[in-house]
C-alpha cells in the first residue's frame, strides 16, 4: 500500500518557527472539532466498530511516539507515573491518577479527569475515549515492555465525572479481548 | 394535602433515605413503572455505594450511571488514588503529591514533605550510627538478651574473633557460643537487667580459633522493635593482660633485685624527694626506708655533698625544661648516719624516661665506698710518708714549701724552715749497725713530732737530714723552737745509741721566689752550725 503520511514526530512541524505569534496552544474545541468530524466521516465510511479500532490504533501510535519523545526512560513505575502526570497536566491533556497498580499481575486502574477528549461532552450512554485507550496502552507497553489492553469502564459520556480505565497486561489468555 | 399514593411514595423514599433497614415495599401503584424502577435501582446503588464508602470500602464496585453516581465514582477514584499514593510514599517515594482534594491536599503534601525530611534525617542518623558502629576500633555487637542472637556486629568483631564477613553471612550467631563461662555470662546478663548498664566488666571468651580473648565489656540495654537487646562495646585487652603480667613479673623481679642488692637503689623526683629507696639503705645509714623517704635533702646529705645535689637538681631541671637529655651524674657524697657518723658513698644517677620519651624521674645507685676511701687515704698518706720514720717524705715537704711560698707571696704570711742533721751519724751506724741507726732516726722523729705544733710539718729531707716547715712563724720563733728541739734531742737517751746530738740550720722566708732559695739559706746555716762545733743552732739573717 502506497503511504504518503506515515507518521513521524517531524510531521508536527516547527511550531515555534511556524506560529511565532499564535504560539503552540489552541482551544479544546478545536481539538474536539477535528476529532469528532474525523470520527463522523470515518464512521460513515467504515462503521462504528471499525472507527473505534482506528481510533484505538491511532491512540496507540500517538502513545508510542509520545513516550519516546516526551518522557524519560525509567524502570520505576512511580517515576514513570509522576512524569506522565506532569506532562499530561502541562500539556492540558487531563489529570491522570492511579487507583490501583499491580505490575506483577499486570493490572492497573487509572482515571483521567478533565479529559481532553470527553470531559463536558453530552451523555451518549456509551464510552467514547477509544483514542485514550490506545494511547494509554502504548504508554504502558513502552514502559513495561509488554502489551496492555486498556478498556474504558467509566466515561463522562456515560454519566460519570471522570474517565476510568482498566489496563491488563496482554497474554495468550486475554489476547482475544481486544 | 397530598394523595395517599403520594404519601406511600414519600414514606417509601423516607425509609430509603433515613432508615437502616429498607424492608419497605415499592408502592403498588409504582411496582410496574419502568421509570420508577430504574430510579429506585439507581437510588439503591447510591445508598449502597455511600454506605460502603462511608465504611471505608474503597474497592466497592459502583455500577450504574448518572451525575450523582459519577460524582461518587469520582470521589472513590480520588480516595483510591490517595490510597495508592500513600502506599507509594510508604514505600519511600516522596515525589507523590495530592492536588484535587482541596485543603486536604495541602495538609497531605505538607505531611509528606515533613515525613520525607524526617526519614532523611533518620537515614542520616542511621548512616552515621552505622558508620560509627562499624568503625569503632573495639568490638561492638548488638544481641538479643532472651536468646543471645547477635543481630549486628562491626569490623573489629570480625577481626578480633578471626571470622571473615562471608563466614558469618546469613548465619545465626549466638553470643553464648563464644563465652568461656556460661555462668559468668548469665551473671553478667542478670546484673545488666538489674542496673541497665555495666561498664568495663572483664570477661573471657573465645573466637574462631578457640584462643582465649579477654575483653573489657561495657553494655547497655536497648530495645529494638520492643525486644530488649544489649549494645556491647568490648575492648580486647588480651595483649594488655599479657603485657601487664610480664610487667608485674618484671617489676617483682626488679624489686626483688633492688630489695636484695647491697647497693642502695633509689628513684627521686626533681624536687629532691625519694620516691623509692631499697631496704639496703638501712644497712648503709642505719635509717629505715620509711625514715629515709621522709627525710629532707639536708637530712640525706652532709653539707659539702648537699651542694652537689642542689646543683645537680638545678642542672637536671634546666635540661628537662629545654628538652635536653639528662646527663648521667657520678660523684662521691658524704651522708649522715643514724649513729651520728658519716659514710662516704658513690652515687650514679641517670634519668628515667617513659616510652613516649617524657622524663619521669631519676634513678640512682648508691654504693658504700668507706673502704675505698680508707684505702685512698692510705695511698695518699703513703705517697707522702717516709717509710722508715713515718714522717713526711721529700714530696710532701716540697709541696708544703711551695704552698707556703705562694701563701707568703699573696698574704705576706711569714714561715720558716729548720734543716737538722744528726751529728756524726756515720759513727752510730758504724758502731752499732744500721738497725740502731734506723732506730735513732725513728726516735728522733718521735721527739720532733711530739714537740712541734699540729700544723708544723716534719719530714725526712734525706739520709739523717730532716726538714721542719713552720707556717706562720718568723725567724725568732723558729730559732726558739730549734733551740728547744736541740735541747730535747740532746737530753734524750736513744736506744742502744745513747746520746745523740743534732745541728740545726734555720731560715725564715725573705721574699724568696723559690724553695731552693730558702732551703739554700737553711743549708748554709746548717753548714755553719756544723762548722762551729755541731750540737747548735745557726741562722743567716
Amino acid at each position: 500500500m502506497e503511504r504518503k503520511y506515515e507518521f513521524s514526530w517531524d510531521l508536527l512541524g516547527d511550531i515555534e518557527e511556524g506560529r511565532p505569534h499564535m504560539g503552540n496552544t489552541t482551544r479544546v474545541e478545536v481539538y474536539r472539532l477535528m476529532q469528532f468530524t474525523f470520527r463522523d466521516i470515518i464512521e460513515k465510511h467504515v462503521g462504528w466498530e471499525k472507527t473505534n479500532e482506528i481510533f484505538y490504533d491511532a491512540g496507540q501510535l500517538a502513545g508510542k511516539e509520545f513516550y519516546f519523545h516526551m518522557l524519560e526512560k525509567t524502570d520505576d513505575l512511580n517515576q514513570f507515573i509522576n512524569q506522565l502526570q506532569d506532562v499530561l497536566k502541562e500539556l492540558g491533556m487531563g489529570i491522570l491518577r492511579i487507583e490501583e497498580a499491580d505490575m506483577e499481575k499486570g493490572e492497573l486502574t487509572l482515571t483521567m479527569s478533565e479529559d481532553l477528549d470527553c470531559s463536558g461532552l453530552p451523555e451518549t450512554g456509551y464510552e467514547i475515549c477509544t483514542y485514550d485507550e490506545g494511547f494509554i496502552s502504548a504508554l504502558l507497553e513502552s514502559f513495561a515492555g509488554i502489551p496492555f489492553i486498556v478498556k474504558e469502564i467509566d466515561c463522562w459520556c456515560t454519566g460519570d465525572r471522570t474517565c476510568r480505565f482498566s489496563a491488563k497486561a496482554k497474554n495468550e489468555g486475554n489476547q482475544s479481548e481486544k | 394535602m397530598i394523595s395517599d399514593e403520594a404519601r406511600l411514595l414519600l414514606d417509601y423514599l423516607e425509609v430509603q433515605l433515613y432508615d437502616v433497614k429498607t424492608k419497605q415495599d415499592i408502592p403498588t401503584s409504582l411496582a410496574n413503572d419502568v421509570g420508577f424502577l430504574q430510579l429506585d435501582k439507581t437510588m439503591k446503588i447510591i445508598r449502597a455505594a455511600v454506605v460502603e464508602l462511608g465504611n471505608g470500602n474503597l474497592s466497592y464496585q459502583i455500577n450504574g450511571k448518572g451525575y450523582v453516581l459519577g460524582s461518587l465514582k469520582s470521589l472513590q477514584a480520588s480516595l483510591r488514588n490517595l490510597t495508592w499514593k500513600t502506599k507509594a510514599i510508604a514505600a519511600g517515594d516522596f515525589s507523590q503529591s495530592v492536588h484535587c482534594l482541596g485543603d486536604f491536599s495541602d495538609s497531605f503534601n505538607s505531611m509528606t514533605k515533613k515525613l520525607e525530611i524526617s526519614i532523611h534525617e533518620i537515614k542520616e542518623i542511621q548512616e552515621h550510627f552505622e558508620m560509627i558502629f562499624d568503625t569503632i576500633p573495639d568490638m561492638t555487637i548488638i544481641s538479643n538478651i532472651e536468646d543471645g542472637t547477635v543481630s549486628a556486629y562491626n569490623q573489629a568483631f570480625l577481626e578480633t574473633m578471626k571470622f571473615t564477613k562471608e563466614e558469618l553471612e546469613n548465619k545465626t550467631i549466638l553470643i553464648t557460643d563464644y563465652c568461656n563461662d556460661l555462668d559468668e555470662h548469665a551473671r553478667f546478663i542478670e546484673r545488666l537487667m538489674k542496673d541497665s548498664f555495666i561498664k568495663n566488666a572483664e570477661i573471657n571468651f573465645h573466637g574462631k580459633s578457640d584462643q582465649i580473648i579477654t575483653g573489657l565489656v561495657s553494655s547497655r540495654i536497648i530495645k529494638i522493635k520492643g525486644v530488649p537487646h544489649t549494645l556491647s562495646v568490648i575492648r580486647d585487652i588480651t595483649e594488655l593482660k599479657v603485657i601487664e603480667k610480664k610487667l608485674r613479673e618484671s617489676e617483682e623481679l626488679h624489686r626483688l633485685l633492688a630489695d636484695n642488692a647491697a647497693d642502695v637503689i633509689w628513684t627521686m623526683g626533681l624536687d629532691g624527694k625519694f620516691t623509692y629507696i631499697s631496704p639496703s639503705v638501712e644497712k648503709l645509714r642505719g635509717y629505715t626506708v620509711a625514715e629515709v623517704l621522709a627525710q629532707s635533702p639536708e637530712e640525706v646529705l652532709c653539707p659539702s655533698s648537699l651542694i652537689h645535689l642542689q646543683k645537680g637538681l638545678e642542672n637536671a631541671s634546666q635540661l628537662i625544661q629545654n628538652n635536653l637529655p639528662f646527663k648521667v651524674f657520678r660523684g662521691e657524697l658524704e651522708q649522715p648516719c643514724k649513729n651520728g657518723t658519716t659514710v662516704w658513698t658513690e652515687a650514679t644517677v641517670s634519668g628515667i624516661y617513659s616510652e613516649d620519651g617524657s622524663f619521669i624521674g631519676m634513678l640512682g645507685v648508691t654504693r658504700d665506698i668507706s673502704d675505698r676511701k680508707i684505702m685512698e687515704d692510705e695511698i695518699v698518706r703513703l705517697s707522702v710518708t717516709d717509710k722508715l720514720t713515718q714522717s713526711y717524705n721529700r714530696l710532701k715537704l716540697d709541696e708544703t714549701m711551695e704552698e707556703q711560698i705562694q701563701l707568703a707571696k699573696i698574704a705576706t704570711v711569714p714561715f720558716s724552715i729548720l734543716i737538722l742533721d744528726i751529728d756524726h751519724f756515720k759513727r752510730v751506724n758504724d758502731n752499732y749497725g744500721h738497725q740502731v741507726g734506723d732506730q735513732v732516726l725513728v726516735e728522733l722523729v718521735a721527739i720532733l713530732q711530739n714537740h712541734v705544733r699540729s700544723d708544723d710539718v716534719v719530714g725526712r729531707w734525706g739520709g739523717e737530714e730532716f726538714l721542719i716547715i713552720l707556717p706562720n712563724t718568723g725567724l725568732e720563733g723558729s730559732v726558739g723552737l730549734a733551740e728547744k728541739l736541740l735541747s730535747l734531742v740532746g737530753a734524750n737517751i736513744f736506744t742502744r745509741a745513747g746520746r745523740v746530738t743534732i745541728s740545726i740550720g734555720v731560715a725564715a722566708y725573705q721574699g724568696d721566689l723559690s724553695q731552693e732559695s730558702i732551703v739554700s739559706r737553711a743549708d748554709s746555716a746548717l753548714y755553719l752550725a756544723k762548722k762551729n762545733g755541731r750540737n747548735r743552732v745557726e741562722y743567716l739573717k
